[in-house]
């Protein structure tokens, strides 16, 4: 399946440690700028309830869940702490000219356009 | 209603971002603090022991032991008191011990009451369901009736059969950490009980185990202004949850948990910023209790009033700015 490149957001607009929400068309994500500078964009819902990523918090290169505590690992998006269990899905991620962008299928991206 | 959206109050997102991840060494001193008053309280009692000294001893690190370990088991379970995570759950599983809660259940069962705080039929740690009567809630200052629950909640864990109510809470696949922790906790316990017998002494039995019970009343006494008396199925912990001053050594006791409000609405606050951040939005905020004995005139008000009529509860006056 063939599939483009997405501009988020600047990778001025998230501070170190920080994160920030971004959404394209339904799909709700969170860019993380990590303690040692590193950018993931990771799905925006914590796994184990509703509660959005983007009001959580980073240390280091792991993101909190605001509700109930449960952690990611940002990099790889595995769940590193309970309530959490379940992974987030990563997205290709790539910084050009200082802006973040996010590898999202075509037919995705045709599909929001239309819509 | 894991999914309901509760009530926030406005705060500046850095300086929300800064309580939550600045660190302070005050945790770790309050650590060392607490287990140095353990030491010592411990060390009196035994000395004690065999004269009519080891009353009062025991009463002080059977409550240190039995009450205020409940504090720690809250906060490292959360695990926002220490920075590494596993530091936290090395606290957490002695403090679950010590306030004989399984360690695996309580995790789950304490999520779901941040999720669906005292929303009947969904959170299991609603400690006054109505109507309470008196004899419940005197026998809680002993500890009788959660350490019975308990006692039978371990029993089915080692077996393998958890009830139902555990089953609705927490994941069946974890449902093997249960087992595992229920059997340390049994086999901890019956090694004390073959020393109390071999040494022909209740003695080892008091120091372990039993301050589960005979040191639960200040746990009772500061449980009361959580939650009790106030509305049951709201979504707006402004409204089932108190925040009540205390004075600094109940706070080091109770680990600031009297900011109980502030910690609902925003569970990543470690509890040693929960003042600074009771400061930054308690203009939003019911006004505070003024002490323990104002909040549990409302409390025990309230739970009267509901053993005549069960849809009573204490209405709460929220501030007009925030409504």
């Amino acid at each position: 399946m063939s599939s483009e490149w997405v501009t988020l957001c600047q990778v001025t607009d998230v501070a170190r440690e920080d994160v920030l929400r971004a959404d394209v068309g339904e799909t709700t994500m969170v860019v993380v700028h990590t303690k040692d500078g590193s950018i993931c964009v990771l799905a925006g819902e914590c796994t184990h309830g509703r509660a959005h990523l983007a009001e959580g918090f980073v240390h280091g290169s792991t993101i909190e869940c605001p509700k109930h505590n449960g952690r990611f690992d940002a990099v790889s998006g595995a769940a590193t702490a309970t309530p959490a269990r379940m992974a987030l899905e990563v997205f290709d991620t790539r910084v050009v000219d200082g802006e973040v962008q996010v590898r999202l299928s075509s037919s995705f991206v045709t599909g929001r356009e239309g819509s | 209603m894991i999914d309901a959206d509760w009530y926030r109050p406005q705060i500046d997102r850095n300086e929300l971002k800064a309580l939550v991840t600045g660190r302070s060494v005050l945790p770790l001193v309050h650590l060392f603090v607490w287990v140095a008053l353990l030491a010592v309280s411990g060390w009196w009692a035994h000395s004690a022991w065999g004269t009519w000294w080891a009353v009062p001893a025991f009463f002080v690190y059977g409550t240190l032991y039995g009450s205020t370990s409940d504090a720690r088991w809250h906060e490292f379970g959360h695990r926002t008191a220490l920075r590494r995570a596993w530091t936290n759950d090395v606290v957490y599983y002695i403090a679950s011990f010590m306030t004989f809660r399984e360690p695996e259940s309580w995790r789950w069962s304490h999520a779901r009451h941040h999720s669906d705080t005292i929303v009947v039929g969904r959170d299991p740690e609603i400690a006054f369901p109505r109507p309470t009567p008196r004899i419940r809630v005197f026998a809680e200052f002993f500890g009788l009736l959660s350490a019975r629950n308990e006692l039978v909640k371990i029993f089915r864990n080692m077996v393998g059969r958890p009830a139902a109510p555990q089953r609705n809470y927490q994941p069946e696949d974890t449902l093997r950490k249960s087992q595992f922790w229920s059997w340390v906790f049994f086999l901890v316990l019956v090694a004390v009980a073959l020393c109390c017998i071999q040494i022909g002494s209740i003695e080892p039995a008091l120091f372990v185990g039993l301050p589960s019970i005979y040191g639960k009343w200040l746990l009772m006494a500061y449980g009361i202004t959580q939650h009790a008396g106030l509305a049951e199925d709201e979504v707006d912990h402004r409204l089932n949850t108190r925040t009540v001053h205390m004075n600094f050594v109940h706070r080091f006791l109770y680990l600031n948990m009297n900011y109980h409000l502030e910690h609902h609405i925003f569970p990543n606050v470690p509890y040693d910023a929960l003042p600074r951040l009771h400061e930054l939005v308690k203009e939003q905020l019911p006004p505070a209790h003024e002490s323990v004995r104002d909040a549990w005139r409302e409390a025990f008000r309230a739970m009267s009033e509901q053993r005549r009529d069960q849809t009573f509860c204490h209405s709460v006056k929220l501030p007009e700015s925030a409504a």
